[in-house]
């Protein structure tokens, strides 16, 4: 009985860490480029309390005793199913319609990945992310420059006084990867490459199957309120249903000592 | 004494055995491949006497069924047809020549480019593991192809399971003692994953079960203590 008592702690804890999940993709639900998490879940190793023998009369016990100690979480990954594109109007707001993220400067010169495309220059007239990370490649308005366009494939123009044509000043890229449910958060928005991700692939905005831009658009988080509210319920009576063991085992030491 | 207070002894303890397990069911209810085991019990005959039979839980069985399945939407978490398993190579020299079964689909790529499923190298159906390119984009198909930038490269090795089987670590299962594995080509399912096989219901009415046959036996426990009692009291002069 006790061995239960420390199994369905394990449950408990697990559902708990899940309900943590879900509060913080719930609050997450208005951030723009924001991706859900999972909880994910995998068993303990069993332990075996008898192996498998033969009897003396020649039958078999086909299998030993094994009881499993219950369950861990292995990890938290991320969805990456397209968020829904919210209109802004704001020549610095780009969307990607595809599984494609921007490839961001940190201040200490490390790469990251971001599907927020809330941008704006920052003094030096770089395009910039909305903490200031600087977008690779980098692309510089010019500083008379006006109605900057982004077109599909990510070409950025700007019109300059003193000519019709609009200038081009640079082409946005794209990164993918081969499991991008496996890159780490680094908090605002950011992602960062891990030893699951697989490598980082540059690429041209419409080509190989790495999305599109939108300008004038943002990528709303990918959160749906009703699903989570699902997985809220189901995580909260999956935590009863182990308390209930917890109960139970008690109960039952509670009978085993009122034999004296 | 009577020695029908350790059969009572012993039927409390196969009961033990089974809350274990439930416990262990129930904490595994969202565990993706998770395989219910449950105590098998026997009666076990004492040496002497042919009248008296002692419970014990002899064997673990794994439960085979199918599992609610639950929609991620993530393309790399596949869902083998019901009854059948992924292969995964656990070591070289393990038991069943290292290879194991799951129903855990969730597949990864990990830093060597190596496609894993439960943290283990995943094997096509020529039991080879599958080696990625960093610029690589894999996709599943339907019958569980692997496309490679859209160039099949093999299939996910899949087999079917029969007789004893047991448990080898997280969601990964061996054939036991007359257990069998066997290849079988079937379809898979891209995003969703299977969730742990016992429901909720079934295994609150076993533990309901099991608390009341607890009880039982310590009921019984308690006559034989009493009869001791009573025993002794013989032939007091008061």
């Amino acid at each position: 009985m006790l061995r239960s008592l420390y199994t369905a702690a394990t449950g408990m804890t697990a559902q708990e860490t899940k309900m943590d999940v879900i509060a913080n993709n719930l609050a997450n639900a208005g951030t723009t480029g924001f991706k859900k998490t999972r909880a994910e879940f995998e068993d303990l190793l069993s332990e075996t309390l008898k192996a498998a023998q033969v009897d003396q009369r020649g039958g078999t016990d086909a299998a030993g005793v094994q009881v499993g100690l219950g369950v861990r979480t292995a990890a938290t990954t991320r969805s990456q199913e397209q968020g829904d594109l919210l209109g802004t109007k704001s020549q610095f707001d780009v969307a990607i319609s595809g599984p494609g993220f921007f490839r961001v400067q940190r201040s200490n010169g490390e790469y990251a990945y971001t599907r927020a495309g809330n941008f704006h220059l920052d003094p030096s007239n770089r395009l910039v992310t909305m903490h200031g990370e600087v977008v690779d490649p980098g692309i510089t308005v010019p500083q008379d420059g006006k109605e900057l366009t982004i077109s599909q494939d990510g070409i950025v123009s700007c019109l300059v006084p003193g000519s019709a044509t609009p200038q081009e000043l640079g082409q946005l890229e794209l990164t993918t990867f081969i499991n991008p449910a496996g890159l780490s958060a680094l908090g605002n928005n950011l992602l960062q490459q891990s030893a699951v991700s697989g490598q980082p692939q540059r690429s041209r905005p419409g080509d190989q199957g790495a999305g599109t831009l939108q300008q004038g658009y943002l990528e709303n988080a990918n959160v749906k309120a009703v699903e989570e509210m699902i997985e809220m319920i189901s995580t909260q009576r999956a935590y009863e249903l182990n308390s209930k063991v917890i109960q139970t085992a008690d109960q039952m030491l509670q009978r085993l000592t009122q034999l004296r | 004494m009577a020695d029908g207070i350790y059969v009572s002894m012993a039927g409390a303890t196969a009961r033990e055995r089974q809350l274990e397990s439930i416990a262990d069911d129930l904490a595994n209810a969202q565990t993706p491949g998770f395989k219910s085991s449950r105590p098998v019990f026997k009666t076990v005959l004492a040496e002497q006497s042919g009248l008296r039979a002692f419970p014990a839980a002899v064997g673990s069985g794994t439960d085979l069924r199918t599992g609610a399945s639950a929609h991620t939407g993530n393309p790399l978490d596949v869902l083998p047809e019901d009854g059948h398993f992924l292969a995964v190579r656990t070591s070289n020299n393990g038991v069943n020549g290292g290879v194991a079964y799951t129903r855990d689909g969730r597949l990864s790529v990990d830093a060597q480019g190596t496609l894993r499923a439960a943290g283990r190298p995943v094997l096509t159906s020529d039991g080879q593991g599958v080696q990625l390119a960093p610029d690589a984009k894999l996709a599943i198909g339907g019958n569980g192809e692997l496309l490679v930038n859209g160039t099949q490269i093999g299939r996910l090795g899949q087999v079917k399971l029969e007789g004893m089987i047991t448990k080898q670590g997280p969601s990964l299962l061996v054939p036991g003692q007359g257990g069998k594995a066997t290849e079988a080509a079937g379809r898979v399912q891209t995003g969703a994953v299977e969730l742990g096989n016992r429901t909720a219901l079934d295994s609150m009415v076993d533990m309901v079960s099991a608390q009341r046959h607890f009880d039982a036996s310590m009921q019984a426990i308690d006559a034989y203590r009493k009869m001791g009692d009573r025993s002794s009291e013989l032939g007091k002069v008061r």
